[in-house]
């Protein structure tokens, strides 16, 4: 399941390869997510496993772009995160929600701490019965709109 | 009387002819109404023949019975070691307290016992009426949590689910009382 540190993650080894830049990017990304060493690590040893060998080792050419993500993440968890699952939420049902983007949501904002505001923005239940679809998408939340095919 | 007769037969028997010998004599304990010689009324004490103690004896023998009798029932008095001074102040103004004498409470406690009781009762039932709903209450909430599993599956059925499903599902839950926690734990249990 995607979450962001994960989707950070597939950038900063999208050439097979990590560099120095690319891991100082995770850095900023796990800080932006207020994830622990702990949870970090687990997330870390489950994408390696998966990791396909390249035929040639890549030189992390994806720093850059994990680099933009995180400051994206950095900029968006300064506002109101819950507010924004709220939106995010809305966003889906409008367009329908499948189980499996039910699903994805939950553990997207999982990794942001907020699943429970992604669940209210769902299922109409509290401050999230009353929130208003996105006319855009954030950069951060980019990768879960593009699981739920909202972009 | 089966005594006798058999007694009767088997004598008779003897002779062949049950009549021939005319009667057997039968003592006086074998037979009812064989009437005994009149001699033996005057001279035998019938209390003495059969072993009874005489009339005047009866009469001795029940008045010791009764001594006896007051007498052990004085003894308990002494034996009550709680009650002992309501008892002797109660004898005192020779006045007994059955109630106190039968170990049992008077009308008064009685009273305020059944009193205590009521309210005990009563404090009970109104417990009990606390309770009932809430029992009733999850038995409903069991009901009602099915029915929403049931109308949970439903929504989800198509594989997507619209604002306009979701809208239903809240007001069965406000309508139910059903928490958005038990809401979720059914989700989870239906994409398990």
């Amino acid at each position: 399941m995607l979450t962001p540190f994960t989707h950070g993650l597939s950038l900063a080894w999208a050439d097979g390869g990590l560099s120095k830049a690319g891991f100082h990017a995770l850095d900023r990304l796990q800080a932006a997510l207020a994830l622990s060493d702990d949870a970090r690590a687990r997330e870390e040893a489950a994408f390696e496993a998966n990791l396909d060998s390249p035929e040639s080792a890549g030189i992390g050419a994806g720093a850059t772009l994990t680099l933009a993500f995180a400051e994206a993440c950095e900029r968006l968890s300064s506002g109101d995160l819950r507010a924004h699952a709220h939106a995010m939420a809305a966003t889906a049902l409008r367009a329908g929600l499948t189980r499996e983007g039910w699903q994805a949501g939950l553990v997207w904002f999982e990794g942001w701490g907020c699943e429970d505001a992604w669940a209210e923005g769902c299922w109409h239940e509290g401050e999230g019965a009353n929130a208003q679809p996105l006319d855009s998408v954030p950069e951060a939340a980019a990768p879960l709109a593009d699981t739920l095919a909202l972009i | 009387m089966n005594i006798h007769f058999y007694t009767a037969f088997t004598l008779d028997a003897k002779s062949g002819n049950p009549f021939e010998g005319g009667r057997p004599e039968c003592g006086p304990m074998l037979t009812e109404d064989a009437a005994p010689p009149e001699a033996e009324d005057d001279d035998v004490d019938p209390f003495a023949e059969l072993g009874v103690a005489t009339p005047a004896a009866t009469t001795e023998a029940a008045g010791d019975a009764l001594e006896a009798f007051f007498e052990d029932d004085e003894e308990p008095e002494d034996s009550l070691p709680v009650e002992v001074e309501e008892s002797e102040e109660a004898e005192d103004e020779d006045d007994e307290d059955p109630f106190a004498t039968l170990g049992v409470a008077t009308p008064a406690a009685t009273a305020e016992s059944a009193g205590d009781a009521l309210e005990a009762f009563f404090e009970e039932d109104e417990d009990e009426d606390d309770d009932t709903p809430a029992v009733e209450e999850t038995a409903a909430g069991a009901d009602a949590l099915d029915d929403y599993r049931m109308v949970l599956q439903t929504v989800w059925v198509d594989g997507i689910l619209d604002p306009a499903e979701v809208a239903l599902l809240a007001r069965r839950r406000a309508e139910s009382g059903i928490s958005f926690a038990q809401h979720l734990d059914l989700v989870r249990e239906l994409l398990r």
